[in-house]
């Protein structure tokens, strides 16, 4: 039946449009909404100005009654119909409500229908007066009142958090009192509720709007909670930064302080200042080296540096040193050490 | 048992007499017929041919409600089902109300009538309006 209905819908529209503007809206078709507030009043909406472009109207009739009515107090936004309202006097509930949206344009008409269930479309108000009871044993009691006339067909639900939470806390209440118990005093707590019908007397997922909130807990906790907010987040850091910078200044500035942390690496040579300055080099004069001793250390001779050179061999020479016997050596004085260099070196003369 | 003892006695069964009479047991039939339209294992209680739909259960007439309740409970008895003790339970406080007229809400018809069959989920929605709105009008 569904596909069936599924199929008709837009084969109507077309039928029914033809050349001429169609009266359903551009986008999809308008559909009824109803919400019955609180038992006092009812709203039935089928779209808003930007979605409609035609002329609307409501009929609505209950399953004992046969009569069609039409809405008497239609809700209007710039010359379009947009909804209907009901008083409590035209509201039944527990009887199938039938309500039937004409909409015209240009020559035709689109009808379309809906079957509804009032008690299941109610809405309560938000409840009031909420008020915190202290108890024994640091437990608190949340009582709040309603407007709803019947309310023992409410059910509730409770929302609380404290100042040192992140995520609230929901529960659903039965009654009209909910406790809390062992509640800090150092934390600061915040509470709201609301309510829906309960399954005893309706099958409504319309929940009321959230109540004003009630809140438990000193005022001196949370001006406090504030003010150590500022001092950690705010002047702790600056204070240290600024302490910090002083020391620094400080530290460059005082050489005293600067040297016990970077010490100068030694340098010995004013130790040394007397024996270059003073004494010009001489180590033996600024060692204090008597002078004897110096003079002692002085040689007593002179030696004249004789130069010898290696004539090259001739043919006519015997070979008088060919026994075992080295030929004699012209050296005036002892032969340097084998390896050392001296201007003797591969030379050796003749007298 | 001095005499103010027997009058309180009989004061107290005259009350709850009266009580009785105005016991619909709306939020426990609210409660078990919920959880029956929560079941989705509930079957088809008719001998149906195939590709037709499933709607043998009689949909109340308005003063008719008690005696299609219990016709149609009964009817969903004989029928393998998975929730056979809430069934039962309910058929027997619709038979109760209807033989000991416990519920003066709902008219003492003897007969079932209606104008139209539903499925099994019509059938339990019309007992759980018939149960709330007896709820919520009474005090």
């Amino acid at each position: 039946m569904a596909a069936l209905a599924t199929f008709l819908v837009p084969v109507l529209l077309l039928l029914l449009c033809g050349p001429d503007p169609c009266p359903a809206a551009a986008h999809s078709q308008p559909e009824v909404k109803c919400v019955l507030f609180n038992e006092e009043y009812m709203n039935c909406t089928w779209g808003s100005r930007e979605t409609l472009k035609a002329n609307y109207s409501l009929y609505y009739w209950y399953r004992n009654t046969s009569n069609k009515v039409e809405c008497k107090h239609y809700r209007q936004d710039q010359d379009i119909r947009v909804g209907c309202h009901f008083n409590q006097n035209e509201i039944i509930q527990f009887q199938p409500f039938h309500v039937l949206l004409k909409a015209s344009m240009g020559g035709s008409t689109l009808e379309i229908s809906k079957r509804m269930e009032l008690q299941d479309l109610v809405k309560p108000d938000a409840p009031v007066n909420l008020t915190i009871h202290n108890m024994s044993n640091n437990q608190l009691q949340l009582t709040w009142a309603t407007t709803y006339p019947k309310a023992k067909c409410l059910e509730h639900a409770v929302k609380y958090k404290s100042n040192k939470d992140t995520d609230w806390m929901e529960i659903s209440v039965n009654g009209d009192v909910f406790s809390l118990p062992s509640v800090d005093y150092k934390k600061f707590y915040t509470f709201y509720v609301r309510s829906k019908v309960n399954k005893y007397c309706g099958r409504t997922q319309l929940w009321s709007e959230w109540s004003v909130p009630v809140v438990w807990g000193s005022n001196s906790t949370s001006k406090s909670t504030v003010h150590w907010f500022w001092i950690h987040t705010v002047l702790i850091p600056i204070a240290s930064c600024v302490i910090l910078l002083v020391l620094v200044i400080l530290l460059v500035r005082m050489e005293r302080v600067w040297v016990i942390l970077m010490p100068r690496i030694p340098n010995p040579s004013k130790n040394f200042d007397e024996l270059f300055i003073t004494h010009n080099g001489n180590f033996q004069e600024w060692a204090g080296v008597p002078k004897d001793v110096v003079e002692s250390f002085k040689p007593n001779y002179s030696e004249n540096i004789c130069y010898v050179s290696e004539l090259p061999p001739k043919d006519s020479y015997d070979p008088l040193w060919e026994s075992s016997n080295p030929p004699p050596s012209v050296m005036p004085s002892a032969s340097p050490a084998p390896g050392e260099h001296s201007p003797y070196k591969n030379s050796y003369g003749r007298v | 048992m001095t005499a103010s003892m027997l009058s309180y006695i009989l004061f107290s069964c005259l009350l709850l007499s009266v009580q009785a009479e105005h016991y619909c047991g709306g939020r426990e039939i609210i409660r078990y017929t919920k959880r029956l339209l929560v079941d989705s294992s509930l079957s088809c209680p008719c001998r149906q041919t195939a590709g037709s739909s499933c709607s043998c259960l009689p949909i109340p007439e308005p003063g008719h409600e008690l005696p299609c309740f219990v016709e149609g409970t009964k009817h969903m008895l004989k029928t393998n089902m998975s929730s056979k003790l809430v069934l039962e339970r309910l058929y027997q406080t619709f038979q109760a109300q209807l033989d000991r007229n416990l519920c003066e809400s709902l008219p003492r018809g003897d007969q079932c009538q209606y104008k139209t069959k539903g499925t099994v989920t019509e059938f339990l929605n019309t007992i759980l309006t018939t149960y709330q709105a007896i709820n919520k009008s009474s005090p």
